[in-house]
């Protein structure tokens, strides 16, 4: 029915948009072939940019006497100049002794400019005009000889770029403090570098009629399901849209259930993370400009899992896990039971307890549902003015947040003190589980507002229906709630707990379905060497 | 465009009055309420009429108890709580009384105690009773009492400790301390009681008493109903018998002179079993086997328990004086007429057949019963030292 209602919208809000949309694209025809003549092509290349004054265009004549003309295109800012100059000009200008220029051939010409001219690591040719601007407008440079209906792009990019930081939103105690950059190849290599297995299989297409982003398909091939990287190449394919400017816009258009509250592609900005997950089975997406790489399937318990709870070690890190889960259900739920409790159930609450909460709000002006609605809202203003403004004006919103909200609230008498308490509680539970924060604060409102109105059974309502919800969730072909539900006990070694590293032996099952084995049954070193003593021992 | 939009109005208004149906009916604000804390019911004055007496928690705000309300109050000078009576036919017209005087709804999911009032007592509490077991916001958790005089008078008493009368009563019957003579006896023990033909049923009995100018509370023994009317009184003694079979104790102390030496042995656990014997068809006779576990706390005097000889016949004092106590009591209730024991329903239990004969004349039969008790207490341990704070030639 949800799915119903949401194409219905969809088709009504889009239609109006659609109605006219006159082609104004200045290139006529991009698969159009390049001529022979350079001043033609020029002339074709240069038209569509509207002489756009960062392209560049550098003519000059090379070979015997300098008969044979030819022009250099790229843009300024993305390719590098250096290159340019020292392993294409100069060679071109000063080196270039083609022999029988009148006689060769076009093919032998291109050798002789790849194998002794051209001092650049990669040279492709393009025939059409779209490769061309393909080429020159992802920072290579296109080598338009006079001539040739082809030209080479070789590569050159060499733009500005941010230097591998720390990721901003997933911090970690222990482990690698590297993270993805906006840049696609060194986003790569990233990966490259924590896998070094010629199985790792990444495949580029480029994405968005525009904006024409570079995106990259990443998997192990042997692990990663192949009916998974089917049906993700043929999502990916199936996105026609004319930009793509964050992984987000990907994640959205391909996701399993739009109309969901809950992610169904998760994303890390972490290397190791997203390594992690390819070991798994699963698949990454990564997508120049952003540093956020996308993972497909996701879990339910993903959103409890962090990096950390596989470099410390387990017994810990499997309380802090439930904990997380703790965390979940009052970041969720402590509103709306606090609301339950104290308008429809108070004979739960212990009687000492009840006088303390019941002097709080005595003399309080609104309903217990109003209070807690209004706290909330003022939480989520103080969150999203935190996350917006200006790094100076920090401090004086933090005052204002603690001092006004908190103490001023409650000593006026507009809110009571243990709504303050549960609020509190509430808003640094969501920083728990950061993955689920969207979810979870939409769910929040919805059981608060159930509550008011039906007290504990509304809970329960709105519990069963997003339990229903949940379950009937897949994430590309996966049960969203697995391994939980469906149930597998091999699987729930990383679920609920995080088991020893010595017992993981297989990957998930959802995911990878061939090579499912991590390594063999491995015995606890601490036995080996108890052996080897005894052995030692007995030989003396 | 249009149906689509019809469609979508429809689904929205359809879960908006589905949700307006459940309604906030039942929601009520913890502001707009009297928490009662304590019901007292007295004989009312006109013959016929009960006057019902409920203790009312007055939170103030923040707990400084300085604000609040112009109710009537009957209490004093500090301002926890406050007692307001009505009286009226039964409980439930007398409670829609308070409505009319006080101005928030009483809630009755956090009651600790109901003292019944020795008149109303001896009149019969069986039809007062139903209401505690059958309103909503009632617990089956709560203690039941019966006060020595006016129930009302027991929740003017200003507390000691809690800050309401009605939960110092409460505390003092879970402190298992001193157990043996304080019966605790819930909403649905006392209703279980109630309900059953021939056993009768028991409540502490509570008192007001007065030193130096200021008002106390203690329990004082048992009181003992015969279908639904008080009949007798225990004293704290003979309390302790119906303890030994039929309560919970724990960390109840026997004090026994064993060759001048005064000991005392705590009992933290017992069981107690009783067996009817029939003999003829006629003839009954119990037998009541109780097993405790104790440990020894306190002598004075010089006899050293830690000599096997001498635990042996401390531990024989100790079993004496527990069957002292329990045959006491037996005796007393049996005069009676109140199987307070459940002497009847063990026998209905083992022998169906006999007991339909044998329930017809049960009081006679109860006045004639014998009954062999044994007890055996097991002495775990001598406390923190073993031997007396006596030279050795003294033992």
């Amino acid at each position: 029915m949800f799915r119903f209602f949401m194409k219905k919208v969809a088709f009504q809000i889009t239609k109006g948009q659609l109605q006219d949309h006159p082609d104004q694209n200045r290139l006529k025809d991009p698969s159009a072939k390049l001529s022979k003549k350079l001043c033609n092509n020029l002339q074709t290349i240069q038209q569509p940019t509207g002489y756009s004054s960062d392209i560049i265009i550098r003519e000059f004549s090379f070979g015997q006497h300098h008969k044979k003309s030819a022009a250099l295109i790229f843009v300024d800012g993305l390719a590098d100049s250096k290159i340019i100059n020292k392993s294409i000009i100069e060679p071109l200008l000063y080196q270039a002794d083609l022999s029988d220029e009148g006689s060769q051939s076009q093919d032998a010409l291109i050798n002789q400019l790849k194998r002794d001219l051209l001092s650049v690591s990669e040279v492709d040719q393009a025939e059409t005009l779209d490769e061309v601007f393909d080429g020159f407008l992802s920072g290579d440079v296109a080598l338009l000889i006079d001539g040739l209906n082809l030209a080479l792009v070789l590569s050159c990019k060499g733009w500005e770029k941010r230097s591998i930081g720390e990721p901003s939103g997933e911090s970690v105690i222990r482990g690698p403090r590297e993270s993805f950059t906006e840049n696609i190849r060194t986003n790569t290599a990233l990966i490259r570098r924590k896998i070094k297995n010629p199985a790792l299989t990444i495949e580029s297409m480029k994405l968005g009629e525009k904006t024409r982003t570079k995106v990259c398909l990443v998997y192990i091939h042997g692990v990663a399901n192949p009916e998974l990287i089917a049906v993700v190449k043929e999502r990916l394919a199936s996105i026609c849209t004319d930009s793509i400017l964050e992984s987000g816009y990907i994640e959205q258009y391909i996701e399993d259930s739009p109309a969901s509250f809950f992610a169904t592609i998760g994303n890390s900005e972490k290397p190791d993370v997203i390594a992690a997950n390819l070991l798994e089975g699963r698949i990454a997406i990564v997508v120049d400009g952003t540093p956020f790489v996308l993972t497909a399937p996701y879990l339910f318990i993903e959103g409890f899992q962090t990096a950390e709870d596989y470099y410390f070690r387990p017994y810990f890190m499997t309380m802090l896990r439930l904990i997380r889960y703790i965390a979940f259900v009052i970041t969720v739920f402590a509103p709306a039971i606090y609301v339950a409790v104290t308008t429809y159930h108070q004979e739960l609450i212990p009687t000492d307890l009840l006088f303390t909460m019941a002097s709080a709000r005595e003399g309080v002006p609104f309903p217990a549902f109003l209070e807690c609605f209004i706290m909330l809202l003022t939480f989520e203003i103080l969150r999203e003015a935190g996350v917006r403004l200006p790094r100076p004006v920090g401090q004086a919103m933090s005052i204002v947040g603690a001092l006004v909200i908190g103490e001023a609230a409650v000593s006026a008498g507009l809110i009571g003190a243990p709504m303050v308490i549960v609020v509190s509680i509430t808003a640094v539970s969501v920083f728990v589980v950061p993955k689920q924060e969207d979810s979870s604060a939409m769910l929040r409102l919805i059981f608060l507002v159930l509550s008011a109105i039906m007290g504990g059974y509304g809970i329960t309502i709105g519990l069963i229906g997003t339990l229903i919800h949940l379950s009937a969730l897949e994430s590309f072909g996966v049960p969203y709630l697995a391994p939980l539900v469906p149930s597998d006990l091999s699987d729930s070694k990383d679920a609920l707990i995080r088991a020893p590293l010595w017992l993981m032996v297989s990957r998930p099952k959802g995911m990878a379905r061939n090579d499912r084995k991590r390594k063999d049954f491995f015995v606890p070193p601490a036995e080996k060497t108890n052996n080897h003593s005894q052995n030692r021992r007995a030989k003396s | 465009m249009k149906r689509w939009f019809k469609l979508c109005l429809i689904m929205v208004l359809v879960t908006a009055m589905l949700l307006a149906t459940a309604g906030c009916c039942d929601c009520r604000e913890l502001n707009a309420l009297g928490i009662v804390m304590g019901v007292g019911v007295d004989r009312g004055e006109p013959y016929g009429e009960i006057a019902v007496t409920v203790q009312v928690a007055d939170v103030g705000q923040d707990g400084s108890g300085s604000s609040s309300s112009n109710m009537q109050k009957e209490s004093s000078t500090n301002s926890n709580f406050f007692n307001s009576t009505q009286c009226g036919i039964d409980i439930l017209s007398t409670l829609h009384k308070f409505s009319l005087s006080l101005s928030r709804k009483l809630y009755f999911a956090h009651n600790q105690v109901v003292i019944f009032g020795e008149d109303l007592a001896k009149q019969g509490v069986r039809d007062i009773f139903d209401f505690f077991l059958r309103y909503s916001e009632s617990r089956m958790n709560v203690y039941v009492f019966v006060a020595k005089g006016k129930a009302a008078d027991v929740l003017n008493v200003q507390p000691t400790f809690e800050k309401i009368p009605s939960a110092e009563i409460a505390s003092l019957m879970s402190d298992p301390i001193g157990s043996v003579g304080k019966p605790t006896v819930l909403v649905k023990d006392f209703a279980s009681q109630l309900i059953s033909e021939t056993s009768s049923a028991v409540a502490p009995l509570i008192q007001v008493e007065e030193k130096d100018g200021e008002k106390y509370f203690s329990i004082a023994g048992c009181a003992v109903f015969k279908s639904g009317s008080l009949v007798g009184e225990l004293t704290p003694e003979e309390t302790k018998g119906y303890q030994w079979i039929k309560g919970n104790v724990k960390y109840s102390n026997v004090a026994v002179t064993t060759n001048q030496t005064l000991a005392n042995v705590i009992i933290t656990s017992k069981k107690s079993k009783i067996t009817p014997v029939l003999e003829d068809g006629n003839v009954v006779s119990f037998r009541i086997k109780i097993t405790a576990q104790g440990s020894l706390i306190s002598q004075e005097g010089p006899m050293d328990f830690t000599k096997l000889e001498n635990l042996a016949l401390l531990k024989k004092n100790v079993e004496f004086a527990i069957q002292q106590d329990i045959e006491r009591t037996i005796e007393k209730t049996c005069q009676m007429g109140a199987d307070i024991f459940a002497f009847g329903e063990s026998i209905h239990g083992k022998y169906p057949k006999e007991w339909e004969q044998l329930q017809q004349q049960w009081e006679e039969y109860l006045k004639t019963i014998r009954v062999e008790t044994t007890v055996s207490v097991a002495i775990g341990g001598t406390g923190k030292t073993t031997t007396p704070l006596y030279p050795k030639d003294m033992m």
